[in-house]
């Protein structure tokens, strides 16, 4: 049987809907992933619309992918219309001055152990460098050495990281440049190399 | 024009007159009740006694516009300032009932129904009996106002139901006898809070009584032509779920991109959690898994 989607409520200035799938009715809301996607009842529905302004409406689509698309263009729409600006990245993190110390922990433990496991050793060591402002850090030596820890171990990652470069570039190196490998150790050269590259001269690797 | 006005029943004096009646009742429970029953059904209507507030909850949009404007609107007040600003900006007139049907759909008439029958009824600002938790929070309104009882106490109109308002209308027609006999004024409400939760109270926990009081399918339903001002609320709770979603938006902003809807998004949040601390307004975060 094919499925049919529908939005039949909609809180455009919230990005949050009210779903018909076949017969089932479901309330969806941002992030739009699956524990985001609550099942529940017309009376709900009924108080959603009497009470907090939903928007009865009727909008049928093929999949989720475009109903989803539907309703953050929707938001995106209603946030020009009222005026307001998006806020930069930098405004954002101000957010981080209100997150209490279960949410910072939080952070930390995920750049711990997803984010270095997984080679991102920039974006862990640059969380960890924003949490490291902040008072609640300089307050709690327990974050504060989690963070400093995180900075320690993506620093050990990028010497190894860059030690294995320079083995590999060695042997790059000693097809290229049979006589000059040689004479003179790898770091030197590599140097040369990059500061030729920095200049635009000819011949970098 | 007071003809119309007389005709139609004052749901605050409805709820002073059934003073009596909600007292003999609770009598009758209590007389039903054994003795260690009876014991809990008296702290229970104690606890309500003291713990009792008023719960407003209200999607991201709408607290942000509460505490930017001050004054908290009901649906037609906002209806109204909508139409304002369309006739001043676009030149387009529209009535408000016209505006409210398109709005409600197939649940506007339930509502008038409701609220044709007393006066002020377009003036009703609805919100839940709470005795601690984060009030009836779906369908988006994630965000709980807290009135205290001594706030509540000031104002000059309260009246509670003991179910949603729109639950006594049936079949085109409000139940007004049904209605008279469940309405409790502030000085009942903890009365008629024992007595609609009789059964479910000796197996519940004194821990579990606020859930038990006020949540997704049961609460009480209170009512107000008052108006509720930033100034009214010194609370606003969120549950811990709730929150982690926004801060989980930020955690991926901090390490890798947002696009423009998730940025917006966070800055809803972020321009609340701003006006709170402008307006004083504690936040409490509740973990509803009791962590």
């Amino acid at each position: 049987m094919k499925k049919e989607i529908k939005i039949i409520a909609l809180a455009p200035h919230d990005g949050w809907a009210f779903v018909e799938e076949n017969e089932d009715l479901f309330l969806l809301r941002p992030p739009y992933t699956v524990s985001s996607k609550i099942q529940c009842t017309a009376k709900e529905l009924e108080e959603a619309v009497v009470k907090h302004g939903y928007h009865s409406v009727n909008y049928p689509f093929k999949n989720y992918s475009e109903l989803i698309q539907f309703i953050k263009n929707e938001y995106i729409r209603a946030k020009k219309d009222s005026g307001t600006t998006t806020p930069t990245m930098e405004e954002l993190k101000e957010l981080l001055d209100y997150a209490s110390e279960d949410v910072l922990l939080r952070f930390l433990e995920k750049a711990d152990k997803e984010l270095i496991p997984e080679g991102k050793i920039e974006a862990a060591e640059s969380l960890a460098l924003d949490l490291m402002k902040l008072d609640k850090l300089i307050e709690n030596k327990k974050l504060f050495d989690h963070a400093l820890n995180i900075i320690y171990k993506c620093s050990d990652l990028r010497k190894k990281r860059n030690a294995w470069e320079i083995k590999l570039q060695e042997k790059s190196l000693k097809k290229k440049f049979i006589n000059i490998v040689g004479k003179y150790s790898v770091e030197p050269i590599i140097e040369r190399i990059r500061a030729t590259q920095q200049k635009g001269v000819l011949f970098p690797i | 024009m007071n003809k119309i006005s007389n005709a139609k029943l004052d749901l605050f004096e409805v709820a002073n007159q059934n003073a009596k009646r909600i007292e003999n009742n609770y009598k009758e429970i209590k007389k039903k009740y054994c003795v260690k029953d009876e014991t809990t059904l008296e702290e229970f209507a104690g606890f309500v006694k003291k713990n009792w507030a008023l719960s407003i909850n209200l999607k991201q949009s709408e607290i942000n516009g509460f505490l930017i404007s001050g004054i908290y609107q009901n649906m037609y007040q906002v209806i109204e300032d909508d139409l304002k600003k369309l006739s001043l900006e676009r030149g387009i007139n529209i009535s408000k009932e016209e505006v409210a049907k398109n709005r409600m759909g197939i649940f506007y008439e339930p509502r008038k129904i409701f609220e044709n029958q007393f006066e002020d009824g377009e003036r009703f600002i609805y919100a839940a009996l709470n005795t601690g938790g984060i009030g009836l929070k779906k369908h988006g309104a994630e965000f709980c106002l807290i009135v205290h009882q001594k706030e509540v106490k000031k104002m000059s109109s309260c009246a509670f139901l003991k179910k949603e308002s729109t639950l006594y209308v049936h079949n085109g027609s409000l139940n007004i006898e049904q209605l008279k006999n469940d309405t409790a004024s502030r000085k009942t409400i903890h009365l008629l809070t024992a007595i609609k939760n009789e059964k479910e109270l000796p197996d519940t926990a004194a821990k579990n009584w606020p859930e038990l009081v006020c949540n997704e399918k049961n609460y009480i339903e209170a009512i107000t032509t008052d108006d509720i001002s930033i100034e009214h609320i010194n609370t606003v709770r969120i549950s811990k779920k709730s929150e982690d979603i926004y801060f989980d938006y930020l955690y991926k902003g901090c390490i890798s991109q947002l696009d423009k809807f998730e940025k917006d998004y966070l800055g809803d949040f972020r321009d609340m959690l701003k006006l709170l601390e402008k307006n004083g307004i504690n936040k409490e975060i509740i973990d509803e898994k009791g962590n």
